[in-house]
């Protein structure tokens, strides 16, 4: 009862007039910058901070969460109708979207992203509002242990969606693994890979190589007229727009199981919407009746990662406002922000600033709204893109991508990488050696190998320590079963063949 | 594919050997706590042990199912786009990044196929208009300048 009063209180402080602006232009903000390569919602809300200084504490956080969720949903556009992830959390999303789109299914993928994300967000603030403090207590027994184990696990499960060779699916991730340990040792300082180069001495970000891996390998194997997409303009009505009966039959319980996944990852400090998306991603495709068509365009390879990144999005917000303990590099700069408001993240804080985290939770409701609105309003916009003739579509989105990459560190170092990246995306996909494990690998790669050494320096150095705790045991045991998952599936499929024949 | 999987696998695997060979000169472990070589040196190892599945694989019948992924004329994009991109490096510290991105941005619609010399025109003059207005004016993004002073 508490708590329904405190959220007509919330909703009454997100129902001013100026918060609802700031809300508003937080969310298409968000939006924008999350559809622009390269421009994350890490970065957008980084890009977007000044906008806030004039404001008071409640309405600039609006703004900055409108911003986040907004982003979270933006990426997946540019992911959808051109293969070109906008962040790291939307990586998922093209495997199946990009392919819906190709279909000529973009509208549908659009729309189910759009409701999607609005489900996952709107289940997960009202998870958040009953059991924020409950299960910020239990996300903070986490420890290195746990995460390597989580991040294991995260990997894992990559050899499960890398569609028909998962040895090539392994060498993607090791090999991101690999660039992720490029720069400086964390702990000792001492420069790994670098080739006396300085630009590589703060390791490879993952924009320059996800934007050239995706983007412009995109760009490369499919200037052709066979890779162009054409849309109908009767696909664009705004009844094509909404996901079918039969789309929301597949579709519904990977959004509820994405959104479970999605806010308790986002609640675990430093994991995130990417990890959860892509554990989503690869839960929806082990659990789906048709897995053997993930990849090739499903509506719930859309449904699940989207919901699993906007449901994290709320979930992250747990720990930096109960724990003071940032969930996401999104939070992080939310976190810096909030004490710039002068308010101190922490358990106390609802107690002594209820206005600001109930007005907080009110105004996600709202812009939940302001999102599904925005999305079908824009979604015949972003459609029309797909009817621009290849060649020009092509060199406008190769500007857009290095200087997105350049915009990242104001770096010409980084859109070298980028074209080079471009071009071993080119070789990769040619040669079915799928990028999303690489990309994945090398975001996870420094907290995997971090949690590693930690773990073992907790341990005086006995690797048993990941076996013996049993959150982390049991999360390993679930990553070993994912390794041989498909080996035995091969092996029940072979038995039944023999037994049939 | 057999023989370009046979080729790249073999690539992996001495790529994976040389990573193991240079992560000899980092610590491998640091007070009886793995030190930054313990990471690469098993990563290495990992990926020369994996990348052996596939370059086994083409020694199977599993190989003769696979088509050759290189077709005639799949260099085109490929030359146009790295190439084009490769110039902006090499051209942005005398035009300036904008300039620079309208000129391959032209390039790039040309020799890709666009008809129209209005439209490519139209492309190189207004992609840096459009990039100077969402990086520059709204972003606030410090773009490289060039002899125009843009």
């Amino acid at each position: 009862m508490e708590t329904l009063q405190n959220l007509l209180f919330g909703l009454s402080v997100a129902n001013d007039p100026m918060n609802l602006l700031y809300c508003l232009v937080g969310v298409v903000f968000g939006t924008l910058v999350g559809a622009l390569p390269g421009l994350g919602p890490a970065a957008g809300i980084a890009v977007l901070l000044p906008l806030t200084f004039g404001a008071n504490p409640i309405s600039g956080i609006i703004m900055l969460t409108g911003i986040y969720y907004g982003a979270m949903y933006g990426g997946s556009i540019t992911s959808i109708l051109i293969n070109t992830p906008g962040d790291s959390a939307a990586v998922m999303t093209t495997l199946d979207g990009y392919p819906l789109a190709k279909k000529g299914r973009a509208a549908q993928a659009l729309g189910m992203a759009a409701f999607a994300s609005i489900i996952g967000g709107t289940i997960s603030v009202i998870a958040f509002m009953f059991l924020a403090p409950a299960l910020a207590v239990f996300a903070v027994r986490f420890g290195p242990p746990e995460y390597f184990s989580l991040m294991v696990l995260g990997l894992t499960t990559i050899a499960g969606m890398t569609g028909k060779y998962p040895s090539k699916g392994f060498i993607s991730a090791l090999v991101g693994l690999f660039f992720a340990t490029v720069g400086l040792d964390l702990m000792q300082g001492i420069p790994r890979f670098t080739f006396g180069s300085m630009h590589l001495y703060e390791g490879l970000d993952f924009i320059p190589v996800a934007m050239g891996l995706f983007g412009i390998a995109e760009i490369l194997t499919c200037g052709t007229e066979e890779c162009t997409i054409k849309i109908d303009k009767k696909d664009v009505t705004w009844r094509k727009l909404l996901p079918s009966k039969e789309d929301w039959k597949f579709s519904l319980p990977h959004i509820f199981r994405g959104t479970g996944i999605g806010f308790f990852i986002g609640m675990l400090p430093g994991a995130g919407a990417t990890i959860a998306s892509f554990i989503s991603y690869g839960v929806a495709k082990k659990t789906s009746k048709r897995s053997e068509e993930f990849g090739t365009g499903v509506i719930e390879g859309v449904a699940a990662p989207e919901s699993s990144n906007n449901a994290a999005s709320i979930g992250a917000m747990v720990p930096m406002l109960t724990l003071g303990v940032p969930g996401s590099g999104s939070t992080a700069i939310m976190l810096g922000a909030l004490m710039m408001f002068g308010l101190r993240p922490g358990p106390m804080l609802f107690e002594n600033n209820p206005d600001f985290v109930w007005g907080l939770i009110g105004s996600m409701y709202i812009g939940n709204i302001f999102l599904l609105i925005l999305a079908i309003l824009a979604v015949p916009l972003f459609i029309k893109i797909l009817n621009v003739p290849r060649p020009i579509l092509n060199a406008t989105v190769m500007s857009f991508i290095l200087i997105g990459s350049y915009s990242l560190n104001n770096s010409m170092f980084d859109v070298g990488l980028t074209i080079g990246f471009g071009a071993l995306g080119f070789f990769m996909k040619k040669m079915d050696y799928p990028a999303a494990p690489m990309v994945l690998a090398l975001v996870l790669g420094i907290l995997l190998e971090t949690s590693l050494r930690q773990s073992m320096i907790i341990s005086g150095g006995n690797p048993m320590i990941f076996f013996m705790r049993p959150v982390s045991g049991s999360i390993l045991g679930i990553s070993i079963l994912a390794i041989f998952y498909p080996l035995i599936k091969k092996a029940i499929q072979s038995y039944q063949k023999s037994r049939t024949a | 594919m057999r023989i370009a999987n046979r080729i790249v696998s073999f690539l992996i695997i001495l790529s994976g050997l040389f990573l193991t060979f240079q992560s000899s000169n980092l610590d491998y472990m640091v007070d009886g706590t793995p030190g930054p070589g313990f990471m690469p040196y098993w990563l290495g190892i990992s990926i020369a042990l994996v990348a052996f599945i596939p370059a086994v694989k083409t020694f199977t019948k599993f190989a003769s199912k696979l088509a050759n992924p290189f077709k005639a004329g799949d260099f085109t994009n490929f030359f146009i786009v790295i190439g084009s991109s490769t110039l902006v490096m090499i051209i942005t510290p005398v035009t300036g990044l904008l300039v620079a991105l309208g000129l391959m941005v032209g390039v790039i619609a040309k020799l890709m196929g666009t008809q129209s010399w209005k439209t490519v025109i139209g492309l190189t003059v207004c992609t840096p208009v459009l990039l100077f207005g969402i990086f520059v004016k709204v972003l606030s993004v410090p773009l490289p300048k060039g002899i125009f002073g843009f």
